[in-house]
């Protein structure tokens, strides 16, 4: 495509109307080249003002990086996405954080905290809204959430499943909450249940829910009290616990036929997303071709895990989320523990352009260690 | 893995077999090891000598990792220097060893000798082997499948080996048939039990929850137990090592140490100790920068992806700490990770080594206990080194050895001598 304003990006101006204006350019119309030229100049200053972060500044400096001369967004310094766990990221004073995200992950005992100032949560709600209209339409809808009301409560810990629920509740005109805690075990909430059979047939509704939670708890439940819905006009949005789910040979598809059954959804409407706290704002759901495609503030980035170089299409490698959202920490650029590959660099049948990618799995931690495994020595100055 | 004992191809079995219990591989074993047992012990050194110098010669094994170390373990010299050392005779000298005036002692294998071979090394199971050959006992290596690729190939070339002693032709065979491949789940703990009770000496490597794990299974009463454990490396430079003309060689031959078996060896430096001198710390790990910049590409492979996440951390963790510096290459290769802490930092494997500045290289000392294995030792003045020496060995230090030589596989190994606790030692008495 050809940009609107060639002069739309220019270094010295305000990050903040670059990022407003960013949707400008529709939510999946970027090419890679224009994406490169949009982002590149943003990401640049916005690496400028992350050094006021002692952390980052002693990032940048060791690896000998002057911000303003970045060649490419390939070369733009990233940030171990667990990094959050051990270091205060924060790139605005401490006066300007409304909220941090705490998010202790599926797999570790350690929390993440993400700082967030106004701005920031702003063009993340933007961000949340442009993606999910792209994929329910302009309308405001009924949100059913494949979780218990607690889950989105402020006062408990902000975790991906949170993240992931408050999000996707931006769209949403309605919520109804499908489960309910009894104790400390999950199960679904016949009230809650009966609402939903309720809703008009053709009243459009979108699900959210944690994968293996919808596999463990929904889906046995509806299969033991003879359940069918028919939500033939609802979208679900599914993600988390895939590993799980392959340790019992339960694959994507699979997965999709069981919800079609029993929900009623048609296929092309079950929605894996990927997402991550540390990136809020920026959701990854599949299309209706089952690739995840990247939004015109962001980019993508697959490293080869041995030479951390960027892969070739087709070469499985370490996920790295660039954004230019967050202003209150540096989120510029992030690497993940979690593999993909690109599918191609455009040109994918659903009609969104720009790169397309399929997530694949989370790096196993090492297994084979041996006679070098030694566990931590107990002594230290 | 399935719940049942693989048996894999290769050794004494022709084929490959799934079974629920080791009792026949464990009577063929039986069977076949008279030959050995008849065998001169000169020939089995020969045999082996023979086959380390015709493995670096074959290319279709040039890609199993450690191979050139491994022919040179294999040389004569060395094999008879082990078979000295663990069995107090030279392996040509027919005589007892003498006690006392009246008593004299032999040594006979002790029978079916089993290995639980950790992963992390791929040819472990090979060197276990041939210590356990040198006793004339027979073998069941139970083995990561992983590494089957790699001990496969190595006990099809032995078998082709040959040698002429006199009259007499002697095949590679000999040793062969006496040895098996398995693999089974260690979780299983019937099959694990079966293993164990099938051996009349054990040997385990591995982490500290898999040897805990193996030695309480149920033995037999006369088995011996032989635990190479985990265990932490480093290496120490004293100043005037630093400030000697050879201190560049030397980073060079610690490069070297740090990216065999991607620093996945209980031999491997994790923390590198430099006493204060002239030459300042920066410098130093600029100059070990340059040594392991000169290794050949061919020296790294790929590391595993968990350890790769881990190096990738821990570099992240020093970069974003302005009171902490590091080296890396672009790519994973190398990572030089500069601090003052004086303590031995946890292993993150994957060639990151972490260097430090100490005043006195006597401050190392207390941190030394019996999970230290292997201590590179630069000291230039020799009293102090033997000084030093003994305080290590005091404090539970295995071996100290020299920048270069710290995956040396020598005896003694874990302060033992592996091979001499896998023969009974009998009594005779003098006519």
């Amino acid at each position: 495509m050809r940009l609107k304003d060639s002069t739309f990006l220019m270094i010295d101006e305000r990050i903040e109307l670059a990022i407003s204006r960013i949707w400008d350019y529709g939510v999946y119309d970027l090419n890679e080249n224009d994406r490169e030229e949009i982002l590149l100049p943003v990401i640049r200053a916005q690496t400028r003002d992350a050094l006021v972060n002692p952390h980052i500044r002693s990032f940048i400096d060791k690896l000998s990086v002057n911000p303003d001369e970045i060649p490419s967004l390939e070369l733009v310094p990233w940030v171990p996405v667990t990094m959050f766990k051990e270091f205060d990221l924060a790139t605005v004073p401490a006066d300007d954080i409304v909220k941090i995200l705490r998010s202790s992950g599926t797999t570790s005992q350690q929390t993440s905290k993400i700082p967030l100032d106004k701005v920031t949560i702003q063009n993340q709600n933007r961000s949340l809204s442009k993606i999910l209209a792209n994929y329910l339409g302009p309308k405001r809808l009924t949100f059913i959430v494949i979780d218990h009301p607690e889950i989105n409560d402020p006062r408990n810990e902000f975790s991906a499943r949170t993240a992931g629920v408050r999000g996707l509740s931006l769209y949403a005109r309605k919520i109804i909450y499908l489960l309910k805690k009894e104790g400390d075990t999950l199960t679904v909430n016949p009230d809650a249940l009966l609402e939903i059979e309720q809703l008009g047939k053709n009243t459009p509704v979108y699900l959210f829910g944690f994968t293996w939670i919808i596999w463990s708890v929904c889906i046995p439940y509806f299969r033991k009290h003879d359940i069918c819905l028919n939500l033939s006009d609802a979208t679900l949005f599914h993600g988390g616990g895939w590993k799980n789910l392959h340790k019992i040979a339960v694959g994507k598809d699979f997965f999709a036929i069981e919800i079609q059954k029993l929900f009623g959804i048609p296929s092309n409407r079950i929605l894996d997303f990927y997402g991550m706290a540390e990136q809020t704002g920026i959701i990854f759901p599949d299309c209706e071709c089952g690739f995840k495609h990247v939004p015109s503030c962001a980019k993508i980035i697959i490293r080869n895990i041995q030479t951390l170089k960027p892969c070739d299409i087709g070469e499985r490698g370490l996920i790295e989320v660039m954004s230019i959202l967050p202003v209150s920490y540096y989120g510029q650029a992030l690497l993940t523990e979690d593999t993909g590959r690109i599918i191609g660099l455009d040109g994918c049948h659903c009609g969104r352009r720009g790169m397309f990618f399929e997530f694949l799995n989370r790096v196993e931690r090492a297994e084979i260690r041996g006679c070098g495994d030694t566990f931590r020595m107990d002594h230290g100055r | 893995m399935e719940d049942k004992i693989l048996i894999h191809e290769g050794g004494c079995v022709a084929e490959e077999r799934y079974a629920d219990s080791f009792e026949e591989l464990v009577g063929e074993l039986d069977v076949n090891r008279r030959m050995l047992f008849d065998c001169p012990d000169e020939i089995i050194i020969l045999l082996l000598a023979q086959f380390g110098k015709e493995i670096i010669k074959d290319r279709s094994l040039a890609l199993i990792p450690g191979l050139s170390y491994l022919s040179l373990w294999l040389r004569k010299e060395n094999l008879n220097a082990i078979y000295r050392v663990n069995f107090r005779n030279r392996p040509d000298i027919r005589y007892p060893v003498v006690v006392d005036s009246r008593t004299e002692m032999i040594h006979v294998p002790r029978g079916i000798v089993c290995h639980w071979i950790a992963g992390n090394i791929p040819l472990l199971g090979f060197f276990s082997l041939v210590l356990a050959t040198l006793g004339k006992n027979a073998s069941i290596l139970k083995i990561h499948p992983q590494i089957y690729k790699y001990l496969h190939l190595l006990f099809r070339k032995l078998e082709q080996v040959t040698i002429d002693a006199g009259e007499v032709q002697y095949s590679g065979k000999i040793i062969t048939s006496v040895v098996s491949m398995v693999s089974f789940p260690g979780k299983n703990e019937d099959l694990s039990r079966t293993f164990s009770l099938s051996a009349d000496c054990r040997v385990v490597y591995g982490s500290d929850e898999a040897v805990q794990v193996i030695s309480s299974l149920p033995h037999k009463v006369h088995a011996d137990t032989i635990v190479y454990g985990p265990k932490y490396s480093f290496a120490v430079f004293d100043r005037e090592t630093i400030e000697s003309p050879d201190f560049s060689l030397m980073l060079k031959r610690l490069a070297q140490d740090i990216v065999l078996y991607n620093q996945a060896a209980c031999s491997s430096p994790h923390t590198v100790f430099f006493e204060k001198s002239s030459v300042t710390i920066k410098d130093i790990a600029g100059r070990l920068k340059s040594a392991l910049q000169s290794l050949q590409d061919r020296m790294f492979y790929p590391l595993d992806e968990g350890i790769a996440l881990s190096v990738i951390n821990t570099r992240a963790r020093y970069l974003l700490d302005d009171a902490r510096d590091i080296l890396t290459s672009d790519d994973l290769k190398w990572t030089i990770c500069i601090n003052d802490m004086i303590s031995l930092e946890e292993p993150v494997q994957g060639r990151c080594v972490f260097v430090k500045e100490v005043p006195d290289i006597d401050l190392i000392l207390p941190l030394v206990n019996r999970k230290v294995q292997t201590v590179a030792l630069e000291i230039i003045d020799n009293a102090r080194r033997e000084r030093y020496v003994r305080e290590l060995a005091y404090h539970g230090a295995d071996r100290a050895m020299v920048a270069g030589m710290m995956h040396e596989y020598t005896q003694p190994w874990d302060g033992m001598l592996g091979a001499g606790r896998m023969v009974r030692w009998i009594a005779v008495a003098k006519k």
